[in-house]
């Protein structure tokens, strides 16, 4: 069981209760990965989400036959946020660039169910995942200048 | 304890942008190993104003490959 303070480094678990860390936790299973390991697929529908809890993943996206880096996640960084939000499927391929990589990965749908059963956690969780998404877009906007 | 949510970009070089959350924030002048490259800090604002314990932080780097080049 990963420790709740290691959690924490996630916005994902922002303004959670210990409580609330743990019944998200309770739902992750712990996986350890090595360089060259895909985690997600771009346009799949796995419903894979991910916790960064050590090393670094690369964020590719492949447009036109053309395959391009767009940004690396780190330790606390989530990833298949997307898919939690629209259900769709994945908007870009991550890969393990380092070893050893440390993830905390969820099934979408188990998450989706948590929020349709705690309304309250759902609406911290929800907001988590935007506020991710926000600094994101804030970090993409600072890359292309 | 604190959390320093870090968006590190380097100039001209979109696709090498990193994030990464961390237990100290970084200084102006720091030097940081991101995928075993060393880059130098340029600049550190804050992204965002902090929520609690959460620091939201944009840091501009610059390679230090570069500068010995």
């Amino acid at each position: 069981m990963v420790e709740i303070e290691i959690a924490r480094q996630c916005i994902l678990f922002h303004n959670f209760s210990d409580e609330d860390v743990a019944r998200v936790l309770a739902l992750g299973r712990e996986e350890t990965r090595s360089k060259g390991d895909v985690l997600v697929t771009q346009g799949t529908h796995d419903g894979k989400v991910f916790v960064v809890l050590e090393g670094m993943v690369q964020v590719q996206v492949e447009v036109g036959g053309t395959r391009q880096s767009l940004l690396y996640l780190g330790p606390g960084q989530l990833i298949g946020e997307i898919t939690l939000v629209d259900s769709g499927p994945h908007s870009a391929t991550v890969e393990v660039v380092q070893t050893p990589t440390r993830l905390l990965a969820f099934d979408r749908d188990e998450l989706l169910n948590l929020c349709e059963e705690d309304a309250r956690l759902g609406y911290l969780l929800m907001r988590n995942v935007a506020a991710d998404l926000g600094f994101k877009m804030r970090h993409h906007n600072l890359s292309v200048v | 304890m604190p959390i320093y949510k870090v968006s590190y970009v380097v100039p001209q070089r979109p696709n090498e942008g990193t994030i990464l959350s961390q237990r100290t924030p970084p200084q102006v002048g720091d030097i940081v190993v991101l995928r075993e490259r060393r880059y130098r800090v340029k600049e550190v604002i804050d992204l965002l104003p902090s929520q609690g314990a959460v620091h939201f932080l944009h840091a501009t780097v610059e390679p230090i490959e570069e500068e010995a080049g």
